[in-house]
């Protein structure tokens, strides 16, 4: 059974994507499509566009 | 007609801007600065580059922000190009320098617990810097947000 695809914006804290999702780099490559991921939304992260949680500091 | 929409014109083609639709995925300006550059007013003069050149980026805008009609003779014909539909799978692409552009159905669930459907397309901040989070808001471009220029 599918889940519906999902995308949850913690306050404070990064967008959560669950679901049946493909994700792409800045050059076209895919960097991603796992269940759930977790990507930076303040700027700060040191492993963009993934969250490394550096918006706690 | 939204009072912020415009349209330009060369020989061969108008070219229609729709703010309200624009998801800043950058394509245009970062592509074909010379035709579209946002620190310019007006910010897009196709004087500034091949037509064909130009079709190719209308082309690529994600979304209906950038459309164009064909002048023949004198007379408007529409330009017959629909967007790529959206897949099942949600394709999310992160823009060099902005933010990450959704296609496809899903649902977001906003820092407040509220829920809204997106049917197409959307974009996510990517800066922290949007008045509208979690939705980007273009923002990034007037304060620089140059995480990928390596």
């Amino acid at each position: 059974m599918s889940t519906p695809n999902k995308v949850t914006a913690i306050k404070n804290g990064p967008l959560v994507f669950e679901g049946n999702f493909r994700i792409k780099g800045v050059d076209g490559n895919v960097l991603a499509s796992a269940d759930k991921v977790y990507l930076c939304r303040c700027g700060k992260s040191g492993n963009k566009p993934f969250c490394d949680g550096t918006h706690k500091k | 007609m939204d009072k912020k929409e415009r349209s330009y014109s060369n020989d061969e083609i108008t070219v229609h801007w729709k703010p309200r639709e624009c998801v800043h995925a950058g394509t245009c300006f970062r592509e074909l600065r010379k035709v579209f550059d946002p620190s310019r007013r007006p910010w897009i003069d196709l004087s500034e580059g091949e037509t064909a050149a130009i079709i190719d980026i209308v082309d690529r805008c994600p979304t209906d922000a950038l459309t164009y009609d064909r002048i023949e003779n004198g007379n408007i014909e529409a330009s017959n190009t629909p967007k790529p539909s959206v897949a099942e799978t949600v394709n999310f692409s992160i823009m060099r320098n902005g933010p990450i552009l959704a296609e496809g159905k899903f649902t977001i669930i906003k820092e407040d617990g509220s829920e809204q459907n997106v049917k197409s397309i959307t974009s996510f901040c990517r800066c922290g810097l949007s008045k509208n989070p979690p939705f980007c808001d273009g923002k990034h471009n007037k304060e620089g947000f140059f995480p990928d220029n390596f």
